[in-house]
């Protein structure tokens, strides 16, 4: 089970975000205009289909001076973003 | 001694079941979350490596999870494919570079290279196997 919620401010990302669930993420988060903070809170699991959504929504969004920032990154899934170098790239915490 | 196996289609539509497997094997086998987690990133990005870098394969892939002494041994076997060790033979990463360089692509790879403890890769009359080797302690 995947799901996104997009509020005003902050984009809730519960479940697991796999390649089976991506190109649902990806709609919307290439959709965004603006900053955002991505709540990773209630996220179980996440793979390198759903680390392609975010950096491509990262490259967009920087390029307009804008970003991410993800908070509530914890255990297992802030191990996959320090391996693939994405604690440099993204604003956590 | 926990072991499953199951015979899966080859398109991406199939991985919800190649997770079920991995459900059904984490129920039984004595591992925490520390294992299950990087075992599930790695059968997920083999199994979506094969489906979408062997397009002329035909017929099911084949899952097997096990333990054996103090690891958990996972093995993707593909019965059509050519020689390709999708993770001796892919390109490294870098993953310093910075944001406008980066590239998604190669990072599923580089993931499973950094969590498992030992691969191994044979091939033979076309069949193509990967096992995977992660620690449970």
């Amino acid at each position: 089970m995947f799901d996104i919620v997009v509020g005003e401010h902050e984009i809730i990302l519960t479940g697991r975000l796999d390649a089976a669930e991506a190109e649902k993420a990806r709609g919307i988060f290439l959709s965004l205009e603006d900053a955002k903070v991505v709540d990773f809170g209630r996220l179980e699991y996440i793979s390198s289909a759903g680390l392609g959504v975010l950096l491509a929504a990262q490259k967009k969004l920087v390029d307009r001076g804008k970003g991410l920032r993800l908070i509530n990154v914890r255990g297992h899934i802030r191990d996959v973003f320090h391996l693939s170098g994405f604690d440099q790239i993204f604003d956590i915490g | 001694m926990t072991e499953v196996s199951a015979s899966v289609k080859r398109n991406l539509g199939a991985l919800p079941e190649v997770m079920r497997l991995a459900e059904a094997f984490f129920a039984s086998a004595p591992a925490g979350a520390s294992v299950r987690f990087p075992v599930e990133l790695a059968l997920e990005e083999i199994f979506t490596n094969i489906v979408r870098h062997n397009r002329e394969g035909t017929g099911a892939i084949r899952i097997d999870l096990r333990t054996a002494g103090q690891d958990v041994v996972i093995s993707i076997t593909d019965f059509d494919a050519p020689r390709f060790d999708p993770v001796s033979d892919a390109p490294p990463v870098d993953i310093d570079k910075p944001l406008d360089e980066r590239q998604s692509g190669g990072l599923g790879i580089h993931l499973v290279r950094k969590m498992m403890d030992r691969i191994e890769y044979s091939h033979s009359n076309r069949t193509g196997t990967i096992t995977l080797h992660k620690r449970m302690d």
